[in-house]
């Protein structure tokens, strides 16, 4: 009973106790609260990105607070939250976000990270202006940038564009002998022969590999012979005999070389031997063709030329050395017979020269793709028209039903 | 048509003046020694001396760059015709003068006067334009041709060019006038090349033109690369045809393209004309600027048939179109057949054609040594012509790019020079003289004994730079040189072949005509001889006639041969 009656001042004691706990953890969660509400946009962003695996909706909202305390304009925040936004499936929010996000300023893990994901969510014109913007600065990222720009020019088939990063990825990594490779077969590929060869001058300076300095080798005598410098092509093929004896390829450039100098007995002597170690290969025998035909052993000629055409019947300049062989014997049908092919042959070629260059211009045109396929059905390469039908069909899906008929050159 | 002495504007008679030009202040004297000193200065063994400056031709040909427009006509440059204007027998010169290009909002395009220089010997020349009627600068001229198209014995001159392509009448007293024979058919366009030659066989002279493309100012396509601007290339302009002028006397030309036989576009900038299959009729050979070069062959009559892909001369040896620009005819293997020369663009080598004995032609630049050697160059004026009197034609080669930065050789190109060894040609660039050892914006170029010493001499035009002329230092110990006069008064020759014997070595030389580029050089053949010969014999073939020899002829002198009066050789 005595229990029941307890002291009133003891019970007060316990009840103010409770109330200044209260009122300490409230203003410990008021505290708490202000703080959070006082956090800088860099600490909101931070918060964010660690939210973003776990809760993207939090995440978002500290995003969006980080560039509200920013005062509108925050664009490592509003770079988080594009990718955020791709993340969701929300592209076409992400990417007008990103327009009018000033990214240039933009922090590069988080411009790299965004263009990553845009290229994989096919965003490709925001993946490469994000990663182009990368490629820029000299952080940690440009690698990683530059090689995803690589890997992508590469893909869309954009030379010019892909051989600027491949020069950056040298430049980056000159001890990296594929670096080296790479942009010496763009440069091959271009015809930037003048810079191709300094560029194999260099990278023979560099400590690499017996076979990779061989192939370097080979293809600056290639160079040469295209610049038409005999000299230093003899010289350097003479290196590259050094290195590699009297193998296959030496042989073959050798009978450039000799040409060059306009040493054709010898050009023919040495393209025999190629052609009689490896009869069934159809360029060491299209080789002796015209350098045959050079010596005016028309007869001669025409039998390597028929052989080639026999295996290669879309070979253009094989057509068209045949044609001057037959020229040469007084065949003047035959002569135009394959005067005719050969033109028609290098048309097709020059044409497909025209549309990979627009190509490079503008790599979602639809109609470059299906006159491309439609050109190599009918120079007899199938697997190349799979190839091109199967763009065609990438860069506008519908485009599989429009029937050929309507395709210049269809 | 206006005849000579009718309207046209009083000129100055001409009075050889020898001093004319020599300079009375003692200080200029001094300066012009100490330059020619310092420009010549050659080496024992180089082929030409620079005589530019002795020589009194003070003339540069421009293209109104300046005005940084850009334009598709600023790529090509002028040329020059080697023409006895007043037959004295000294090769005078004559050089057009390209033109303005406005720089403000409204593009206007101007004509820069031409000039005409006459030799008065020992490289003394003088400029007699204003006293020739020829200062007047009716078009932007570019290309020229020289032919006698009124067969009154004195040389008249065809001026190409934008708006204005002009035919001077040589009036026979030192004089031109320029008439319109053609109305308005080429007042509006653009014409690149020309060549005077009898394509319908009434033994008067018409004229082919080449042309470039149907351009206007309005039309033309601005290119930039990395925001740097340049002169378009050939493939931004859709090509045009040739034209082909009938000759119908009275000084009247009709046009008669299709009649001839004319078709099939090209960007023109070479019309050559010779007897390329030897089958007695003029030929014509159109190099173009990346459509093929065109064969147009001549028979007994109308239209000429074009075969220059069937007879192998339309590309390059892997069966391209290539860039083509200056030509030239000559037998470089000594087969006694003409073959043809044409200088490309980069990345192309010269092209040489060598003759078969089936009226074809084959590529052999490789057989010749000359594949890669040209590639990185840019070729325009050229010759195909004995420099050094081995009786071996050997090879001139005048470059430059057309673009100014932009493309992958420079602007300004060495010049070069092959020796023929035998149908086979080595690189002598080094041996040739102080012009050869610098870089030019070379363009035009003709070739003339200027100084009748046996040695074909050079007239370089590089484009906004001064002339240059170059003496060849290498005459022959003997030679003979020969002209042709064709039966009934003919003017032309074109097509005749003539040979000598040089050493137990038959030499063939071919009457050709719109070699080089944009020119017209000497149409005097020089065959070098035996040291030992006092006279010489020379056979000539006509065109489509007979064959003579011409007996006892005196040597280190010019002879005018006339068809009838040599002997007549029957197969």
């Amino acid at each position: 009973m005595t229990e029941v009656n307890a002291s009133p001042v003891r019970i007060n004691f316990r009840r103010l106790k409770v109330s200044v706990c209260a009122a300490a953890g409230m203003i410990v969660i008021a505290a708490i609260c202000w703080r959070l509400s006082q956090s800088t946009p860099v600490q909101l962003l931070e918060r964010g990105l660690a939210e973003s695996e776990h809760d993207p909706v939090v995440a978002a909202q500290l995003f969006h607070r980080a560039v509200d305390a920013a005062g509108g304009d925050y664009p490592d925040a509003q770079i988080a939250l594009c990718r955020l936004l791709l993340r969701r499936n929300a592209r076409q929010e992400a990417a007008g976000l990103f327009s009018t996000t000033n990214y240039s300023k933009c922090r590069t893990d988080l411009l790299l990270g965004f263009g990553r994901d845009a290229l994989r969510m096919k965003q490709r014109t925001e993946g490469l202006s994000a990663l182009e913007a990368v490629a820029r600065h000299n952080g940690p990222e440009r690698l990683v940038a530059l090689e995803l720009l690589m890997s992508d020019y590469q893909e869309w088939g954009q030379r010019p564009k892909q051989l600027q990063t491949a020069e950056s990825l040298m430049e980056l990594q000159p001890q990296n002998p594929q670096r080296w490779a790479d942009l010496i077969e763009l440069q091959t590929s271009l015809a930037r022969e003048s810079e191709c060869v300094v560029t194999i001058q260099r990278a023979l300076t560099q400590d690499f590999p017996v076979e990779f300095r061989s192939h370097l080798q080979n293809t600056l005598v290639q160079q040469l012979v295209n610049q038409g410098d005999a000299r230093e092509a003899r010289r350097e093929l003479e290196n590259l005999r050094k290195l590699e004896n009297d193998s296959l390829r030496v042989r073959g450039s050798e009978v450039y070389v000799c040409r060059l100098e306009g040493d054709l007995e010898k050009a023919l002597q040495i393209v025999t031997t190629i052609v009689d170690d490896a009869p069934d290969l159809p360029f060491p025998r299209f080789t002796r063709g015209f350098v045959l035909l050079d010596l005016r052993q028309f007869k001669e000629a025409t039998d390597d030329l028929e052989r080639v055409i026999a295996t290669q019947p879309f070979n253009a300049p094989a057509h068209f050395k045949l044609s001057e062989a037959y020229r040469g014997l007084g065949n003047g049908d035959l002569a135009a017979k394959h005067q005719r092919l050969a033109s028609e042959i290098a048309g097709k070629q020059i044409r497909m020269t025209s549309l990979l260059k627009q190509r490079d211009e503008d790599p979602y045109d639809p109609l470059i793709y299906r006159e491309l396929e439609q050109l190599h059905r009918e120079l007899g390469d199938l697997e190349a028209a799979k190839l091109w039908h199967r763009w065609a069909v990438r860069v506008s899906p519908q485009h599989s039903l429009i029937p050929s008929s309507q395709i210049p050159g269809g | 048509m206006t005849g000579c002495d009718a309207t046209r504007p009083a000129t100055d008679s001409i009075h050889p003046n020898p001093s004319a030009h020599s300079k009375s202040d003692p200080s200029i004297q001094i300066e012009t020694t100490n330059l020619e000193t310092l420009s010549v200065s050659p080496r024992e063994d180089d082929w030409f001396e620079d005589v530019t400056l002795r020589s009194g031709i003070e003339w540069t040909y421009r293209n109104g760059r300046e005005a940084g427009r850009y334009l598709m006509i600023e790529s090509f440059g002028g040329g020059a015709a080697v023409i006895d204007f007043d037959r004295d027998g000294q090769c005078d010169l004559f050089m057009t003068g390209g033109g303005t290009i406005s720089s403000d909002a409204s593009i206007t395009i101007g004509g820069r006067p031409s000039v005409l220089f006459r030799n008065h010997g020992d490289w003394q020349f003088d400029n007699v334009t204003s006293r020739s009627g020829l200062s007047a600068a009716p078009c932007y001229s570019q290309g020229c041709a020289v032919g006698d198209f009124d067969a009154d014995g004195f040389p008249d001159l065809f001026v190409c060019g934008y708006k204005g392509s002009t035919l001077y009448r040589n009036c026979g007293d030192g004089t031109y006038f320029e008439i319109d024979p053609w109305g308005p058919s080429l007042s509006d366009d653009w014409t690149t090349a020309a060549v005077f030659a009898d394509f319908d066989h009434d033994t008067l002279p018409d004229l082919v033109i080449a042309r470039y493309a149907k351009w206007s100012p309005e039309t033309d396509v601005k290119c930039s690369k990395g925001g740097v601007r340049d002169l378009c290339g050939p493939t931004s302009y859709l090509g045009t045809t040739c034209l082909a002028f009938r000759n119908s006397g009275d000084c009247q030309f009709e046009e008669y393209s299709t009649q001839a036989g004319i078709q099939g576009s090209v960007h023109g900038l070479a019309v050559v004309a010779a007897d390329l299959n030897l089958d007695g009729w003029v030929d014509f050979y159109v190099a173009s600027d990346v459509t093929p070069n065109q064969l147009y062959l001549g028979g007994s009559r109308l239209p000429l048939l074009e075969r220059g892909v069937s007879a192998g001369v339309a590309f390059n040896e892997w069966g391209q179109a290539e860039g083509s620009m200056g030509t030239d005819i000559a037998d470089f293997d000594g087969d006694g057949r003409p073959d043809i020369w044409v200088t490309n663009f980069e990345r192309e080598d010269n092209a040489l054609y060598r003759s078969l004995d089936n009226g074809m032609f084959l590529h052999a630049t490789a057989v010749a040594g000359l594949s890669g050697v040209s590639r990185m160059l840019v070729g325009f004026g050229t010759a195909m012509t004995d420099f050094d009197g081995d009786g071996w034609p050997d090879l001139f080669v005048l470059n430059g790019n057309p673009i100014y930065s932009l493309a992958e050789s420079p602007f300004k190109q060495k010049p070069q020079l092959f020796r023929n060894l035998g149908g086979r040609f080595t690189d002598v660039t080094d041996k040739g003289g102080t012009f050869f050892r610098d870089v030019h914006s070379g363009r035009g170029s003709a070739v003339a004994d200027f100084d009748d010493d046996g040695a074909l001499d050079i007239v370089a035009i590089p484009m906004n730079d001064p002339v240059q002329i170059l003496r060849n230092r290498k005459s022959p110990e003997n030679f003979i040189r020969v002209q042709l006069a064709p039966r009934n008064g003919e003017p032309d020759a074109t097509g005749a072949t003539v040979s000598a014997d040089f050493q137990g070595r038959m030499l063939t030389r071919f009457a050709v005509r719109g070699t080089g580029f944009f020119s017209q050089s000497d149409s005097r053949m020089i065959f070098p001889l035996a040291p030992e010969l006092e006279t010489a014999e020379i056979t000539v073939s006509w065109p489509a006639r007979d064959r003579e020899i011409f007996r006892g002829l005196t040597v280190r002198k010019t002879h005018l041969l006339i068809e009838g009066q040599g002997e007549a050789v029957r197969d």
